[in-house]
Order: structure tokens, then sequence, then C-alpha cells
């Protein structure tokens, strides 16, 4: 299972927000995708699962041109899920179900219902299977959105900031559940972020974007403070902690030289 | 062991929700058919109900059959067919527009219809004005004005898309443009009015309104069959339209080409809409209660949104036009006085219900939203 981008361009309305991109993305293993507000993540994301068409280059997905797929073939291979999730009345289980939707026929087999079932039972949301999605929290729904991507049952997963308005507890929880599933299944995860210090603890690799063009990949060892300065014009420390680099904000703002580790 | 079972049990309760949900969409049909027939009896002319049955079931020209086959039973099957038509129109356009307050009467689709029907009439001899009496107009050539009215339902909508796709405009600001519409298209009926003589402008402000009375066998089939093919293009796509309610991105990740299927549904909801004003003019608030009520009692799921909204609009239209043509007789017998019998357009009646209601189901819905 590989996702290819290949001189990959972007632009809208003639101003362009990707360029050149070259990117090569495998099975059983999690891709962060970093970078400063601007940078085109979200761009490349779109173009990867078909979303948008890009302008110069193209997207194979196991050396078969994504632009020569039908959108619900694409959508048996890729599933995107996006940062924004209207959450309407529909129950819980019904919002995992239409990930079903690219296998369809007239509408859900058993093995449709099932598989909705077990996808549910594996992020930890049976018990709410019959709430309305408009009723449960934040993370809940993130969850939720997790068990769709997987009862969708594409061998590439491609999130947009999956983990941005979760709290601390629900951001470890969503990152737990994509490498469970990277394990179990053997999908490839491609997913953009904005914390350094989660994405270098729960990817395998990291893809630094800079205005629309690739600053820098490679495994979390690649944290450097230079490569931070770089990317997003900041002063940040890069520490040691337990074999993963963590990126801690250098001594900046009003309470610089008091406390340096609340700044964090 | 228990795992197994607690997880059996998931899917049971997921598919007693399923059971609950057909059950309950069964019960409205069978109020339906038992209201359609009930309906036939009421009337100057009184009719038992298992008369009223004999008669739908044998038409053998007795004096019941004659009465029911000719005049009441056309306006009671135009009367389900009318609401099935708006109620599921209002669904499809809140959904693929994303839109609560979205309904045929609220974007100016009615009205533009209204127009483009009175154009048919009027101008294009798709109809001829009888008599100086104020409900006759006579539909000689049900295509043109049908037509007529479908090509200014599209013209109302195709604004209403153009100004969503290229200017993005918030939700109240798509129904303003909606009262902007229905201003031109008013303005354009005035105008017709101004320049028609004295019967034709009298017919053309009564069927404002929304009547159920003038419709004929032949305008209910071409309405039935409008209805069944928008029916099963809907139902077919309620997965589509499901996953259209998480978002376009979401949608079109999950295969569904979100662009076609709003401008396809726009269009199918547009031809609904023309077809049925032509015929029995502009019935507001059908598009907004019936799909707000469904919702509430049943959720977004368009498996059942779908025939839901089409069981409940025929419901109301058919209580109201039963409540508008008895009206007098109502009120006679409510407060024992002597009042002469007369009608009510059933416009009027749903307008009556259906505005204020509306309030009250806005106004819930925000202070839900705020407590949430």
């Amino acid at each position: 299972m590989s996702i290819r981008a290949e001189a990959l361009s972007f632009g809208y309305n003639g101003r362009p927000v990707i360029e050149d991109i070259e990117l090569e993305f495998h099975g059983d293993r999690i891709y962060a995708i970093l970078g400063p507000n601007g940078a085109g993540k979200t761009t490349l994301l779109k173009c990867l699962c078909g979303l948008l068409r890009p302008d110069q280059g193209r997207v194979t997905v196991d050396g078969e041109d994504l632009s020569s797929l039908t959108r619900m073939e694409a959508a048996r291979r890729i599933c995107y899920v996006p940062q924004r999730f209207s959450a309407t009345h529909t129950t819980v289980f019904d919002t995992v179900l239409i990930g079903r939707r690219p296998h369809m026929g007239w509408g859900p087999s058993r093995s449709d219902l099932e598989l909705t079932r077990d996808a549910l039972g594996a992020v930890g949301m049976e018990s709410l299977s019959m709430r309305y999605v408009d009723e449960i929290s934040g993370g809940e729904l993130q969850r939720a959105l997790i068990a769709r991507a997987m009862v969708q049952g594409a061998r590439t997963m491609v999130l947009d900031e999956p983990t941005s308005s979760l709290d601390l507890v629900n951001q470890h929880r969503t990152v737990r559940l994509l490498a469970e599933a990277v394990r179990s299944r053997g999908v490839c995860t491609v997913m953009t972020m904005h914390d350094i210090n989660l994405a270098a603890s729960c990817s395998d690799e990291l893809v630094f974007m800079k205005d629309g063009r690739i600053a820098a990949r490679g495994p979390p060892a690649i944290i450097t403070s230079e490569l931070i300065a770089d990317v997003y014009g900041i002063e940040v420390d890069v520490i040691d902690h337990g074999g993963l680099p963590r990126a801690l904000p250098a001594h900046t703002g009003p309470r610089a030289g008091t406390d340096q580790r609340r700044s964090v | 062991m228990m795992a197994d079972e607690d997880r059996a049990d998931e899917l049971t309760a997921y598919l007693h929700h399923v059971s609950v949900r057909t059950a309950l969409l069964s019960a409205m049909l069978a109020a339906m058919a038992l209201l359609m027939i009930y309906f036939t009896t009421v009337g100057p002319y009184q009719i038992s109900f298992w008369d009223s049955l004999r008669a739908i079931l044998d038409n053998d020209g007795s004096t019941e059959a004659t009465i029911i086959w000719n005049l009441r039973l056309p306006r009671v099957v135009a009367a389900v067919l009318v609401g099935a038509a708006m109620g599921v129109a209002g669904a499809i356009m809140q959904c693929v527009l994303r839109n609560p307050l979205a309904s045929p009467f609220t974007l100016g689709v009615s009205n533009a219809a209204a127009f483009g029907a009175a154009v048919g009439i009027l101008l294009l001899e798709g109809g001829i004005v009888l008599g100086q009496s104020v409900t006759t107009i006579l539909i000689t050539n049900p295509y043109v004005v049908t037509g007529s009215a479908f090509l200014m339902a599209l013209v109302a909508i195709g604004t209403i898309v153009l100004l969503v796709r290229v200017t993005r405009i918030s939700p109240e600001a798509i129904v303003l443009t909606g009262v902007a519409i229905s201003s031109v298209f008013g303005a354009g009926l005035a105008a017709l009015q101004y320049f028609s003589n004295e019967s034709a402008l009298a017919n053309i402000v009564h069927w404002q309104f929304g009547d159920l009375g003038k419709i004929n066998w032949d305008q209910n089939l071409i309405l039935l069959a409008v209805l069944a093919a928008a029916a099963l293009f809907f139902f077919l796509k309620r997965w589509d339209f499901n996953a259209m309610d998480a978002g376009d991105e979401m949608a079109s990740g999950l295969g569904v080409n979100t662009d076609m299927l709003r401008i396809a549904s726009l269009v199918m909801a547009s031809l609904l809409t023309a077809v049925a004003v032509s015929f029995v003019g502009v019935i507001g608030f059908i598009g907004l209660l019936a799909p707000h009520v469904i919702r509430r009692l049943i959720g977004n799921d368009h498996r059942f949104l779908i025939p839901g909204s089409m069981l409940l609009g025929s419901l109301i239209l058919l209580v109201s036009d039963t409540v508008g043509r008895n009206v007098g007789d109502m009120l006679n017998w409510f407060f024992a006085s002597g009042l002469p019998s007369f009608v009510i357009p059933v416009g009027i009646i749903t307008s009556f219900i259906g505005g204020p209601l509306f309030i009250y189901i806005l106004v819930r819905g925000y202070r839900n939203v705020d407590q949430g």
C-alpha cells in the first residue's frame, strides 16, 4: 500500500498554495504533516485524497493515477476525515455506519452493521451508540469519526488536524486509537497536526511544510531548534525526553525568566 | 461470552431504533389512508364512512360515487400529493443548502412558479379565464403552464445557488434573498394583474392563496407522476443526503458527488414546486413545517426524513383543506350560530397554522442551542 505525490502543485485563483511536492507514504506507518498556518497542509491533504485536482503533477495510489478513479473508487481506497464536521441530530451508530457508503448497494448489509458495531467497540463507544451526535462531547465525536474512518475500510486514512479541538486526555486517546488502527489493520495514516511534541510521540515520520513546500521530512529525530526556527520563525529549546525530542518555547513573553516550565 | 452478548445488544438496540421509526411511518400512512376516506364523507351532502369506502372501491354511478369521484376525491388526493411534494421539497432543500430555514415558499421558488404559471396561462395561452366569477381559470395546456412555472422556479433557485457558491452568504441571508426573489416575482404577478382584465385579475389574486378546489384528475395524474419520480430519486440518494449532512468535504470523502447531487436535487425540488403551484397555487409553510416536526420526532436520517416529511406534509394539507372547506359549518356547530356556509382557501389556513408554529419551532430551537 503506497500513496505518492509527484511534482504536486495547486493554487487558488492563480495564487500557488503548494508547489512541487514530492512525497511517498507507505502502509503500516503514521505520518504527521506539520507547519505554520497557511503553509498548505490542508490543501496537500485534499489533493492526496482527490478532493482537489492538482494544477500540476499527480497523486498515485499503488501506482494508479488517482484522477483516473471515480469518486466512489477513490473513497474505497482513501478515507478523509476533515477538520470540520457538522454534528446533526443523527445517532452515533448512523454516523459511523455512513462510513460504509462507498461499499453500500441499496442499503447497509448485515456485515455493514456488524462492522459498525465492532468499530464502536474498538473506540470504546458501545454505550453511546444510540445517542445523538449533537449531544455528545468533542472528544466522543472525534472517536466516532475515527470509528467511521475504520469502517470505511480504506487502506489509507487522511485526517486534517484530528486533535486540534481536543483536551489533553482526548488528544492522547485519539492518537492511541489511530496507532492501534495502524497496527491492527496495517493502514497508512497521514494527518496534519499543530502539536509538534504530540506528533513526535505518535508518528513514524514527520513532514514539515513552509510556504507550500516541503521544508524537511524524516523521523522525529529531525526536530532541532534550527529547523523549528526556520519553519515557524520562533526560538525553541529542543530537549531529549525518553528518547524523543521535545520542543519547548524559549524565554519569551512577560513571564520570561521567572518560570520557564509554566510557559510551555 | 458476556462481551459478545453486550455487542449483540448494541445491534439489537439499533435494529429496534430502525423498527420504531418504520412503525411510526407505517402508522402515519395508515392514519392518512383513514383520513382520506373519512374526509370524503365531510361536506354538505352527508355520506357515511362505509358508503364512502364502497363508492371509492366501486364507482357504480350512484349519487354518492359521483360526488366522491368528481368532487371530493380529486381534492383529497390533491391534498395528499401537494402536501407530500411540498414536504419532501422542503426537506431536500434544507439538506442540500444546509439551511434549516429553506423551503420552496421561503426561498421564493413558490412565488416564482406562481408567476411562471400566470405567464403560461395568460400570455402563452396555456389556460383560459371563464366568465366573471372569481374561481374559474381553466388550464387547457398543463404542460405549457407547468413548463413556464418550472422555468421561473429554476430562475429563483438558480439565483440562490449562484449566491451561495459565489458569496458564501449565511443561511439567514439566503432566506432574505428568498424574500427579495418573492418580491420581484410578486411584482411581476402584480404587473400581469395590472394589465389583465377584471376577471383574470380576480382569479390570479384568488389563485395566489392556494386552493385545491380547482384541480382535476388529469392534473392529479401529472402531479403523481412527477412526485413518484422525484421521491424515487430522493429515496435512492438517501444515504448521500445523510453523508451531506456532515458537510460537503465529508460527503466527498465518502464518494458523493456533492455538486451534482445538489443541483439535481434542487432541480427536482423546483419541478415539484412548479407542478404543485401550477395546479393549486401557492401553499406556504408545509415545506418548512413537515421536515422540522419529523426531524424532532425521529432525527435527521433521510431514510425516514424523506417519507416522513411526505406523509406529514400530506396529513397537514389534508386536515387544513378539510377545515378550510368546512370552516363555516364548523363555526356554526361550535358557536351554534347561523352563519352561511363559506370556505377558506387552504393556503390561508396553512399560513395561519404554519407561521406561528414555525416561530415557535425557531424559538425552541434557538433556546436549545443556547442551553446546549
